[in-house]
Order: structure tokens, then C-alpha cells, then sequence
């Protein structure tokens, strides 16, 4: 084996170099990995991003060096494309001083805050519409808390994507395509090359002609189909089927193609929020495509189509014809949503070309996908008992003592013998058995401002809590760390879809949840 | 670049509180702990002093292992990579910097851990995992993996099974290794605790690492329809067809930007012309190498998981995972952990001779391939000698060329005419176990 040695940085050759790419080559190469998971738009957004990072423990001084300058400088170390500073001032002070230093971030991050600095710091992000993530790792337990206020995706990028294929409600261009397909006269290559697509809508009409104009819909009739399809499987001289691997793909894919055209329950209330019915020039870019969206399904019934189609046994040929006649919808698809998006960026005073027509039509490929996330009270509002998520958490304690929810409440305990004792329950060996009592006395109180005063934790969970004495296992960290890291990315490349709006992992049963508090 | 974090510049000793963390989870029972736990100091210098890990791979998941895992004390450490640092590695084995490109993981990730963390003794192998024998591996207490190889998962599955005495009499086995198993894909990725002969091993859960599926043949050369079917047109038949960098026979190097260049020009020539949109640098070079994505993040977690397992593991202070846990984070965070259960049938951990029912006009090369599609056997290249009438016969070997050569013909014999009987014995020999494996072959007309 031979290779040429490639200088990094070098461009590869004129039609080698990753054709508009904004990254660079070197960039290119060493982002690669990542790169094929969100794109060069995520990994710009990524680099344009602006994160404070705040750790306020009563360790954060004890060092040689402010905590703070070590951290940066290793970043730097890291990736010497980090631009790090260090504030060696107390997250109090600074709030105190000069509040607005938090706002000038895209997101913050906040580990080992007090209670009531916490507080301040969450209402001041909130007002700014700036995500604060709380993060930590105590003992064998650790959480995330997100506070968000409003976060639209339109790129989510789910694991499981149903095709949108429109075989019950074609458009005229499908329709006509169909129609040119005769399978009763193709030879037998053709046959075994007609797309599954074809085949599908060829006994759908059959079908919807002897049912009332209905589709297959429950596992019956569904079964009943798949034989009519394999009934059309062409026979071999000796009257034995032939093995047609478009047959079979046209039954595998009935259960997942043949779904009524329907809107997404999560994408019926983005289109239905308030948001998107009063729109106004502080609404953002997302909210006025999903009303041009939202005017494009009131007047056709259906969702712009997303204008792709699964790989299926074909010839080249008819693969590609079928490809384009779902492309040319949706791109016809797009153009109308744009005109509505249009009128109403001029109705709000906006300029009509300010929204682009590939960020509309890269929306409407997504329009099945889009998702939104909102808490619904900060994390001041929550730990003051106004969250209206309360009721909900209480019927996890209730019905499941050993959630690993319960842990989430004795932190909020944690927090609140911190504010009044001045030190963490269990710092000291003697203190384990003394500070058992007095952490349950805590937790009574926090349950108490949630309203949920009926709730019982376990002495055995706030013992086990005693038991860590404020200890943080670099480990621990590590993968709370890990978690917490891909939730910022999810949130500055509005990629994929974040927690909402609590994750704890418990490490003595390997247990983790999610919950809305 | 020397940060020493504790502003005092220790080489080796350890400074007050250093351990503090450590010691509140170590020194103090707490209702869950396991009940063989010992709560006291002890149990720290045991994970300081006296376990020794090996560590399996030292990328993505390998540097964030050895990071974290002397980070929670353990000091005696091996790793083993035969792997050299690539451009590609840097966006998230952290361990490497530019200047590091070129060289071997193994022994630039143990020197930084050196270098860095106070008492780490990592001690690195630039070489293969089946570069060492038994010996080697049974000094080990705990083997953890991170690899990206389900062949070097199986091979070192069966050498510390291979170390395990089975107990008589309803005892417990002994000589046994822990291995603790992480893997990642993008965002998902899973932890696994495996006590060999006692858990489900690597082999009994074999279908949780499918095959790779490739694109039929057919449809490359005559039917194409994605951007891959173009790009592997032009690896798979014009590359060798034009071998357009001369010489013998050049095979494709992936980090070649000329190679990648020319099938990328091939591909997308290929692509117009069948009115196909989507053949990018960045797709070819991901067929062409077969890259799987990668991110910083689920390596991080997945690697700590697997560091509390160790430590949970080895010190008892608390119920390690029983014993798969998977993770994925893309939609949300999502993790399930469950035990997988032992398959009875197991080639590797059920101490059963397997025996194979195959029709007798069957060809050698028919029962090759059996042995590398069957779902439960996935072998890659195996090699087969056998006994008849007590003596030896070797019935095909592939990796050594003059006994392949002198061998081949044997491929188009049925297994009658090589002298093979119900009851034969075959001895089995591949790169997915360091052992052979003995089947018995129950032949039908």
C-alpha cells in the first residue's frame, strides 16, 4: 500500500476541497466525525457561541490558582481555536454589580450555586430568554436541570422517520406518474424493477375500489392486503412464484406507508400556539414559517411534502423519475408557503425577502418534525412552589417511592440545609447520623413550599444522601458532564431535541429519568 | 504546558484531602451499599495500590477510560492500541494534540496521563491485543474495553474466558476477569459488565452487533440509485479496473486525498449521468472508509459509566450494573439497563461442543461461508483441519499463502470426498477467538 502524504491545511485539489464548505480544510478534517452529525451550520453555530461557565463551590478558591484561570488555560490547551476568560470574582458579586455581564452569553452554565444566588441568576436569564443549565454531581447521583423559556427545532432529526409518500390522498403529478405504469404489460425485468411505491398504489386503487374508497386500516385488512400483493407476484413457467424483491419490500413497507396523512399531535399545537397566531416583529423566524405553514394546510389539507423517498429495489430509471415528481412537490409545496410567509413578515412590518426561500424549504422538509420546548416557570418560580409541574412530580413520589425523582427533591433539600447551616449535610464523619434528621426537616420544607407536604421520602434515601457528604466523583462528573455538554449543543445548533427539563442519573441502580419539574 | 492544579508541584505523593472525595463514598457504609462492601481506608489504597487494570483501545472511549479512571485513583494501569494518531481523532480523543499526528495512541495517551495526574503508572503497548498470552491478562483484575472492533470484542471475550476454572460442585468459578464493555455510535452507546462464565458474554449476545449489510453487486454495476451505489462503483469496480495510480495494484488508502479525489470524480461522473444528486467529498470519503460518526460527548459519558463500573466493581461500596445498559441521546437523554441473559448455546461460554447438521454433498466452501454469514457464528476468515482415521488433515487454512495455495482445491471438494463423516470433529480456527473451536458435524444425504 502506498499513500501520499497530505500537508494538513492544504486544499485537496480544485474539485477535492469540500465545495462550500465554510470550515477550511484543517477544520474540515479534525471536525469530521462530528461534522456528519449536524453539519457545517451546526458546527458554525458552535464556534460563534458564547458560554459562561460558572463554578461557585466553597473549593473554588482553595487552590493555588483561581480555579477559573487553571480551567481556561487548559482549555486553550485543548483547542487553541477556545477563546477562554476567567472572572475570579464570586457569581454573587456579580450579580450584585453588574447583573447585565450574564446576558451578553448564549447559554450559561451554573454548577454548586447557592440557593438564593440560583434564584437570582434564573430570574435574570429568564427575563433574557437565555438557557440556564444547572448541572451536578453529588455522591452516586447526578442531575441537569434546563431552564428554558422558549426553544423551537426545526432540524430534530428523530431516529424513526415515517416516509411521506402521500399514497392516500396523490397529487396530481404522483397520479399521473402511476397511471404510466401499466404492470400488467411489462416483461418480466421490468416487473421485477417497478419501484414498491407503484406497486402499493396499483393495489390500493384495487383495494379502495372493492372497500368503499377505504384504505386498509386495521391489522386484518392490512394482512388481507399483503396477500392480494403477493397474489400479483409474476409465476414461473412451472406455476411457482418468482422471487421479486419489490413484492417484498411493497408488503414489509404497507404497515409503515400505508398510515392515514395526518399532522403530528406535537406539530398540531406548535401550529396552533399563540406564538404563531400573533405574530409580531419580535416573533422570531420560526414562528412566522410555521404560520406560512399553518395557512398552507388550512388551504390544502396537508403538511408541505417533505419531498424524499426511502431507497427501494428499482431500475435507475424509474427510481429517479419517482424521486423527482415528489422533489418538484415539494419545492411547489415551499414556494407556496414562502408567498404566505411572506404577506405576513409584511403584515408584521418585516421585509418580505428577510426569511430566505432555502430556509423555508429546508423547513418544510422538516414541517413533520418540528418540535418546541418550553418550562414553564423558571427555576425561581419552581424552588418558590409557583411551578405548575408540581402536582405532576408528586404523583411520581406517590406512586413510585423508589423514583429516582426522589433524589431531585432531597438536592432541594440539600440546597436549603446549605442556606441555613452553612455547610453540607455529612461533611463531617461524626455529623452523618445527626445531619439524617436534620436534612429530613429540609426536604419536609421544600415539599411543603411545592405543596406536596403528603409526600414520604425514605430515611434510607436522605441517609444514603448523608452518606456522600458533598462528595463529587470525578467520574460522576464526567458523566453528568457528558450529557450536560451534548445538551448545549442540541441548544446553540437547535439541533436534535433537549431534556425537558430535569435528567438524573442514579449510578447504585443505574437508573436514569426524565422529568418536567 | 504544566498546570499543576494543586499549585505545589508534586511528582508522586499526595497532598492533604486529595482523596476526600474519594474516601466519603469509601470509608462509610450506607444503606446500599453491597454487603460485601468494607467501609474504611483500606478499601482506598486497594484501588491505589493494589488493583491493575487493563485497558483495551486508547481513542475515543480509551482516553476518557484512562482520564477518568486515574482521576478516581487507580494508579497500575496498562493500555494497549496499535493504532497511530489521526487529524480526525483530535475533535475528541483529548489526549492528542497536532503535534502528536503520526504518533502511537497508546504511548502518547499514557505519557500524558503520567505526566499529568500525580502516582498514575499507565504502561503503554503499541501493539495488538493478540499480541499477548494468558499470562499477560490474568495479572489483570478488571479488563475494560473501549473498541470499535467486534472481532477484538469476541477475541479477547474467549481469552479470559479461557482463564476461568469452572468450580465443581455448585462452587463458584474462579480466575475470573471482569471485563467491562463500552462501545459508541454517534449518540447512542451502550455499557456492559461481563463476568465471564458467570454473565451473558460478547458471543451469547452476539445479534446485538449486526453484520454489515453491502450493497448488492447488481445494483452497483447496473442499477444505481443513491449517491453510495455510484461511490462504491468506482471503488469496488473501476479502481481496479483503471488503477489509476500505476504501479501494482495499489490498493485504496482512504487518508489518500488523491485517492478520495479520483473515486470522488468517478462517483459523481457516474451520478450525472444517471440523474442521481448528492454524490459530496465528505459522502465519499465516509463510504470509501466506512466512518462511522463521532462525538465527544457520548464518549464521555459512556467511558465514566464504565469507570464507576470498575470502581463500583472493585471496591463493592455499591451494586455494580446487572448488566447492559444502553444510552442514547439524541431525542432527550434515554438510557435502559437490563440483563442480558446467557445463551445455553453459546460457542464461546457454554462449554458445549456445537454441533453443526450439514448435507454431506455439501461443498468445503458451502461450509465456509455457513461459518461466516450464520448469525451465531459470524467467523471472518476461518481455517479447518480435522482428524481422519488419527491423523490430522488440514482441510483448508487461508492465512498462511502456501498452505492456502496447497489447500484451495480442497474448497470445490463435497465434505464425502474430503473423508468427512457424522461425528468428524473439525477444528475451527479464526481471528474472533484465540482459540480454536471444536464442532462436530452430523452429516445428512
Amino acid at each position: 500500500m502506498t499513500s501520499t502524504p497530505s500537508p494538513l491545511g492544504r486544499p485537496l485539489t480544485a474539485s477535492g476541497s469540500l465545495p462550500g464548505s465554510p470550515l477550511g480544510a484543517e477544520k474540515t478534517r479534525r471536525y469530521d466525525r462530528q461534522l456528519r452529525l449536524w453539519g457545517d451550520h451546526g458546527q458554525t453555530a458552535l464556534e460563534a457561541a458564547k458560554l459562561c461557565l460558572i463554578h461557585a463551590g466553597a473549593t473554588g478558591k482553595s487552590l493555588g490558582q483561581p480555579r477559573g484561570a487553571a480551567v481556561a488555560q487548559y482549555l486553550l490547551e485543548l483547542n487553541n481555536e477556545v477563546r477562554g476568560d476567567s472572572v475570579d470574582e464570586t457569581p454573587e458579586h456579580i450579580l450584585a454589580h453588574r447583573p447585565d455581564f450574564f446576558k451578553s452569553f448564549t447559554l450559561v452554565v451554573a454548577t454548586d450555586m447557592s440557593e438564593k444566588s440560583l434564584k437570582q441568576l434564573s430570574s435574570l436569564l429568564w427575563q433574557a430568554n437565555i438557557p440556564l443549565m444547572v448541572v451536578r454531581a453529588y455522591g452516586f447521583i447526578s442531575y441537569i436541570r434546563l431552564q428554558v423559556k422558549e426553544h423551537t427545532i426545526v432540524e430534530s432529526h428523530p431516529d424513526n422517520e415515517f416516509p411521506d409518500l402521500r399514497l392516500d390522498q396523490p397529487f396530481p403529478a404522483l397520479i399521473q406518474f402511476m397511471e404510466s405504469q401499466d404492470m400488467k404489460a411489462m416483461d418480466k425485468h421490468e416487473h421485477m424493477h417497478t419501484p414498491y411505491v407503484v406497486i402499493l398504489y396499483k393495489y390500493l386503487q384495487k383495494w379502495k375500489a372493492e372497500h368503499g374508497n377505504q384504505m386498509p386500516i386495521n391489522y386484518k385488512e392490512k394482512k388481507q392486503f399483503k396477500e392480494t400483493i403477493l397474489e400479483g407476484v409474476l409465476k414461473s413457467p412451472d406455476g411457482l412464484p418468482e422471487d421479486e424483491e419489490n413484492f417484498t419490500e411493497a408488503v414489509n413497507a404497507v404497515n409503515t406507508t400505508l398510515i392515514p396523512s395526518k399532522v403530528p399531535d406535537e406539530v398540531q399545537a406548535i401550529l396552533d400556539d399563540d406564538q404563531c397566531m400573533n405574530l409580531n416583529l419580535k416573533s422570531s423566524d420560526f414562528w412566522f414559517i410555521v404560520r406560512g405553514i399553518r395557512d398552507f394546510l388550512e388551504s390544502t389539507g396537508h403538511l408541505p411534502l417533505k419531498g424524499t423517498i426511502p431507497d427501494m429495489f428499482s431500475d435507475s430509471q424509474r427510481y429517479i423519475q419517482l424521486q423527482l415528481v415528489y422533489r418538484k412537490k415539494a419545492d411547489e409545496d415551499a414556494e407556496e408557503v414562502l408567498k404566505y410567509v411572506q404577506i405576513h413578515l409584511e403584515t408584521a412590518g418585516r421585509p418580505a425577502e428577510s426569511i430566505s426561500e432555502a430556509k423555508v424549504k429546508s423547513f418544510c422538509r422538516n414541517a413533520f418534525n418540528l418540535r418546541l420546548i418550553r418550562c414553564g416557570a423558571s427555576i425561581a418560580e419552581e424552588f418558590d412552589g409557583h411551578s405548575p409541574n408540581n402536582q405532576e412530580l408528586g404523583q411520581i413520589l406517590e406512586q413510585d417511592p423508589d423514583s429516582p425523582a426522589i433524589y431531585y427533591v432531597i438536592f432541594r433539600g440539600v440546597d436549603r440545609f446549605y442556606s441555613e447551616h452553612n455547610v453540607l449535610p455529612g461533611v463531617l464523619d461524626d455529623q452523618v447520623e445527626p445531619d439524617i434528621g436534620k436534612l429530613k426537616n429540609c426536604v419536609a420544607k421544600v415539599l411543603a413550599d411545592c405543596h406536596l407536604a403528603s409526600v414520604n421520602i425514605s430515611d434510607d434515601n436522605i441517609h444514603e444522601v448523608c452518606r456522600y457528604g458533598g462528595s463529587e466523583l470525578h467520574a460522576m462528573a464526567s458523566i453528568i458532564g457528558g450529557c450536560a455538554a451534548q445538551e448545549v449543543i442540541k441548544l446553540i445548533t437547535r439541533q436534535y431535541v433537549p431534556i425537558s427539563n430535569l435528567f438524573l442519573y442514579n449510578c447504585m441502580t443505574s437508573q436514569t429519568i426524565t422529568l418536567k419539574v | 504546558m504544566e498546570v499543576d492544579s494543586n499549585g505545589h508541584g508534586h511528582t508522586g505523593g499526595d497532598w492533604p484531602n486529595r482523596w476526600s472525595h474519594l474516601s466519603q463514598v469509601l470509608t462509610r457504609k450506607g444503606p446500599f451499599s453491597h454487603p460485601n462492601f468494607q467501609a474504611g481506608p483500606e478499601t482506598l489504597s486497594l484501588v491505589r495500590d493494589m488493583v491493575r487494570l487493563c485497558i483495551i483501545g486508547a481513542g475515543g472511549l480509551g482516553c476518557e477510560l484512562l482520564k477518568n479512571l486515574a482521576y478516581m485513583g487507580f494508579r497500575n494501569m496498562h493500555v494497549i492500541d496499535m493504532d497511530t494518531i489521526d487529524v480526525s481523532n483530535l475533535n475528541r480523543q483529548f489526549l492528542f494534540r497536532p503535534n502528536d499526528v503520526g504518533k502511537f495512541k497508546a504511548e502518547v495517551a499514557a505519557d500524558f496521563i503520567n505526566r499529568r495526574i500525580p502516582g498514575a503508572n499507565v504502561k503503554a503497548h503499541n501493539g495488538m491485543i493478540q499480541d499477548f498470552d494468558e499470562d499477560f491478562y490474568r495479572q489483570f483484575h478488571v479488563i475494560i474495553c473501549g473498541l470499535d472492533s467486534i472481532v477484538a470484542r469476541r477475541w479477547i471475550n474467549g481469552m479470559v474466558l479461557s482463564l476461568v476454572t469452572p468450580g465443581e460442585d455448585g462452587q463458584p468459578p474462579t480466575g475470573v476477569i471482569p471485563i467491562i464493555d463500552g462501545g459508541t455510535e454517534g449518540f447512542k452507546g451502550h455499557a456492559r459488565v461481563i463476568l465471564p462464565g458467570m454473565t451473558a458474554c460478547i458471543e451469547c449476545t452476539l445479534d446485538l452487533y449486526p453484520p454489515q449489510v453491502n450493497f448488492p453487486l447488481c445494483t452497483i454495476a447496473h442499477t444505481p440509485r443513491l449517491p453510495e451505489h455510484c461511490i462504491e462503483y468506482a471503488r469496488i469496480l473501476l479502481w481496479p479496473k483503471e488503477n489509476p495510480f500505476g504501479g501494482e495494484e495499489t490498493s485504496i488508502d482512504g487518508d489518500d486525498p488523491n485517492h478520495i479525489s479520483w473515486i470522488y470524480e468517478k462517483a459523481l461522473e457516474r451520478a450525472n449521468h444517471y440523474h442521481i444528486t448528492g454524490v459530496t467529498h465528505r459522502l465519499t470519503q465516509g463510504v470509501v472508509k466506512r466512518i462511522i460518526p463521532a462525538v465527544a460527548s457520548t464518549n464521555a459519558v459512556i467511558a465514566a459509566v464504565c469507570a464507576m463500573e470498575t470502581f463500583k466493581l472493585t471496591t463493592s461500596c455499591a451494586d455494580p450494573l446487572n448488566n447492559y445498559m444502553m444510552f442514547n441521546d439524541s431525542e432527550g437523554i434515554y438510557s435502559y439497563a437490563y440483563e442480558a441473559e446467557k445463551n445455553e448455546k453459546c460457542l464461546a461460554c457454554s462449554r458445549r461442543t456445537q454441533t453443526l447438521n450439514f448435507g454431506k454433498t455439501k461443498k468445503l466452501q458451502d461450509l465456509i461461508e455457513y461459518l461466516v454469514n450464520q448469525a451465531s457464528f459470524q467467523m471472518k476468515n476461518p481455517g479447518l483441519t480435522t482428524n481422519i482415521e488419527g491423523k490430522n488433515k488440514t482441510l483448508y487454512m487461508p492465512n498462511v499463502a502456501s498452505i492456502e495455495a496447497a489447500t484451495r482445491h480442497n474448497l470445490k471438494k463435497t465434505l464425502d470426498e474430503l473423508g468427512l463423516t457424522s461425528g468428524s470433529e473439525l477444528v475451527v480456527a479464526d481471528s474472533t477467538s484465540p482459540r480454536p473451536l471444536i464442532v462436530k458435524l452430523n452429516l445428512e444425504d
